[in-house]
């Protein structure tokens, strides 16, 4: 009798780890590696099916457009997702672009913010960061920069990248700078249209992301849109 | 009242040894002269003694008494020094540290500290195994010590003087017990030294049986006091004092050191001592200061930020070590201080399913390591400041909370839009039709425009710095879409931002 009432507090403890897991987002993760999520949900369900859950963890991700194509909204969105699970994550913005209006309150204290005054710095302070680990995300906001990045750089970057299992985000505008094929994924941003209400009150840039390339999987995807 | 007194064991060397100990391995004697600045003495002066001396140099020859110049013509090789008030002002720090972390209610004096041990025997299987206890502790802070109990500080304080061991001395046994102490011993002014010896007193047996009243009334207090301390008896009640709020440690050092990983290796022994007394009293490092007297008679001093607590020296290394290495000493090192600013140890529960984020001290280390690289004010959480300056931003200290964020991840589209922004702005010019811009030029950024929105007008902060800025949402024929504004002051237009 005993033995059975053990069963099946078993079975009960099982499901409820297993309902608080689906909630905490390591669902679907192998068992015996449940404290390293494999992806980050972008909360694109179009997207996140491309890429089979997410952007991939430990992997450099570029993301890449044009001007007015929803690249700082997209980053600042993945960054807010990426904190989603109590890890922080951190934007090195070399250009000082942001606007902290654009940031929930909350994910504010989350994200950490750094403005390195060079390339060098910046990349230098990725370096610190993800030699930091916990960290969910790192976005290398390096749009209207023209300066080269080595390979060795992304090569440094991509195994510490892996090491920290954090997602580097390179948003660019796909030049000289960008990561090419040390990144797992490729996105571009395209710019659609801008939805204006009485030709005064700008209310939206919608947009469309499109897969170029993903490592081990389909090439180019349909278009995903976003934005209004 | 039952009393401990931890005693160390030759101060002024041991204040030495604490934060050196390879010097114990080293023929060193220590003479009866106050040292300021450097590890050795640069001349000896005729008439100083030497007052204590290591093992290595007894081997050779030296001993306690004999004069500085005696002491090199025995042994040429061996070192002297003077005593220093700093060294012997930490060390003494340290034993309260130490003897704090054991019993709450202590005193200090010259040569150790007064422990309550009326309560806190009960803690402990005996008084023998308390003071074991206070010895133990006072190792850990780098003091050699013996330890006496009694009922009272004068015959805990002689109880002490049994070297290297603990000596517990019962309740109602103190005569017996002083009645076997050489009359040598006795603390006791030289004037009633002398009269004893003509009246042929030479034990304490026999101090203890002369009269203390009569003896108040013709030697004075102080040898009425020897004779009740000779019959077991001091009436003096223990003064807690508070344990020390400073926590420093300094090092001299013989040469000019330019070299920022000899520095590191004198400040590693200095940060271990300083952490073990902070363990001690269950406190961790939230600050540092590092004093550097340089050989160019300048204080090189720097505030080194600790932005979590913490007793890990290798982190407070790295610390230091970035702050030397990013702005180096304007000249040769003499020296070296170290405060700590005392902080609690910050709790951190980690819960069952929460995700591994960064450590906190390797998070304190790369925020001090990124403040090095970019500046302070260019590294943080984003704060949005309390203001309708247009585009104003600061930062503030990095602290994000462990826990996840309450409710499931939701599902919401990509924001409709965010701005880029320009810092510094861009000089625009504009052409304007009808009230709206028409036309815009702005370097790279130029053309027709097909939609403008605004002019989105704020200003303020009339009593400081004013603003009075107009902002113009505007899309151009290539499809960018940008924020245009007008400083209203100045009478220019400027290229604020893109929306991206």
């Amino acid at each position: 009798m005993s033995v059975l009432h053990n069963v099946d507090r078993l079975a009960l403890a099982r499901r409820a780890l297993t309902e608080v897991s689906q909630q905490v987002g390591l669902a679907g993760q192998p068992q015996g590696d449940a404290s390293r999520p494999r992806v980050i949900p972008t909360g694109l369900a179009a997207l996140d099916a491309a890429l089979e859950g997410g952007l991939p963890r430990g992997r450099i991700v570029s993301l890449s457009g044009a001007r007015s194509s929803g690249r700082m909204a997209l980053t600042l969105r993945l960054l807010a997702r990426a904190t989603h699970r109590g890890e922080p994550s951190a934007l090195v913005d070399v250009v000082d672009a942001l606007d902290p209006t654009d940031l929930h309150p909350e994910e504010r204290a989350r994200v950490l913010w750094v403005r390195p005054p060079s390339m060098l710095a910046a990349l230098q302070s990725v370096d610190l960061i993800l030699d930091a680990g916990g960290f969910a995300m790192v976005a290398l906001y390096l749009v209207g920069m023209r300066a080269r990045v080595p390979a060795s750089a992304w090569s440094r970057l991509s195994q510490r990248a892996s090491q920290a299992n954090t997602t580097l985000l390179v948003v660019g505008d796909g030049g000289v700078s960008a990561p090419g094929s040390f990144a797992a994924v490729s996105l571009a941003a395209r710019r659609r249209r801008a939805l204006w209400t009485g030709r005064r009150l700008l209310d939206a840039v919608q947009g469309e992301l499109v897969v170029l390339r993903r490592r081990g999987g389909a090439g180019q995807g349909a278009p995903i849109a976003f934005g209004g | 009242m039952r009393l401990a007194f931890v005693r160390v064991h030759d101060l002024a060397l041991a204040a030495y040894t604490r934060v050196e100990p390879d010097l114990t391995q080293q023929p060193l004697a220590l003479l009866d002269v106050e040292q300021r600045g450097g590890s050795a003495l640069s001349s000896v002066q005729r008439g100083q003694r030497v007052i204590v001396c290591t093992a290595p140099a007894r081997a050779l020859g030296v001993r306690v008494g004999m004069t500085g110049h005696q002491a090199l013509a025995a042994a040429p090789e061996v070192a002297l020094r003077g005593w220093s008030v700093e060294a012997m002002r930490a060390a003494r720090a340290a034993l309260l540290d130490a003897v704090g972390s054991v019993g709450a209610r202590v005193e200090s004096c010259d040569e150790g500290a007064w422990v309550d041990a009326g309560e806190l025997a009960r803690m402990h299987d005996s008084e023998g195994a308390l003071a074991a206890r206070l010895a133990q502790a006072a190792r850990r802070v780098g003091l050699r010590v013996s330890v006496g109990v009694a009922s009272s500080k004068g015959v805990a304080q002689m109880a002490s003087r049994q070297r290297g061991g603990v000596a517990v001395v019962a309740a109602g046994e103190e005569r017996a017990y002083m009645a076997r102490v050489p009359l040598a011993a006795m603390p006791m002014g030289d004037e009633f030294r002398s009269a004893l010896a003509q009246l042929g007193v030479d034990t304490v047996r026999d101090l203890a049986a002369m009269p203390a009243a009569q003896i108040a009334l013709r030697y004075g207090d102080e040898a009425a006091a020897a004779v009740r301390l000779a019959q077991g008896i001091d009436d003096r009640a223990l003064v807690p004092e508070a344990l020390p709020a400073r926590f420093e440690e300094s090092v001299d050092l013989d040469w000019e050191a330019d070299d920022v990983d000899a520095l590191l290796f004198a400040l590693r022994r200095l940060l271990d001592a300083l952490v073990t007394r902070l363990a001690c009293r269950a406190l961790a490092v939230g600050g540092m200061v590092l004093a550097l007297p340089l050989a160019s008679k300048v204080l090189d001093e720097r505030a080194l930020a600790v932005a979590v607590p913490t007793r890990d020296v290798a982190t407070l290394l790295r610390i230091a070590r970035t702050s030397l290495t990013s702005q180096p000493p304007i000249a040769g090192v003499r020296g070296l201080r170290v405060t700590a600013l005392p902080r609690p140890v910050r709790p951190v529960q980690l819960g069952l399913f929460d995700p591994p984020g960064p450590a906190p001290e390797r998070l304190a280390l790369t925020l001090t390591k990124l403040t090095a690289l970019v500046g302070s004010d260019r590294v943080g959480a984003p704060v949005a400041p309390d203001t309708h300056r247009p585009y104003a931003v600061g930062v503030a200290s990095f602290d994000p909370p462990r826990a996840p964020r309450e409710g499931p991840p939701s599902t919401e589209a990509i924001p409709l839009m965010a701005l880029h922004v320009f810092r510094p702005p861009r000089e625009a010019e504009v052409v304007i039709e009808q009230g709206r811009i028409a036309y815009l030029d702005a370097g790279e950024v130029r053309g027709g425009v097909r939609a403008c929105g605004g002019p989105w007008r704020v200003d303020g902060q009339w009593w400081g710095e004013p603003f009075d800025h107009e902002g113009w949402d505007v899309e151009l024929d290539d499809g960018g879409i940008y924020l245009v504004g007008f400083d209203r002051a100045r009478g220019r237009w400027l290229l604020d931002g893109v929306y991206e």
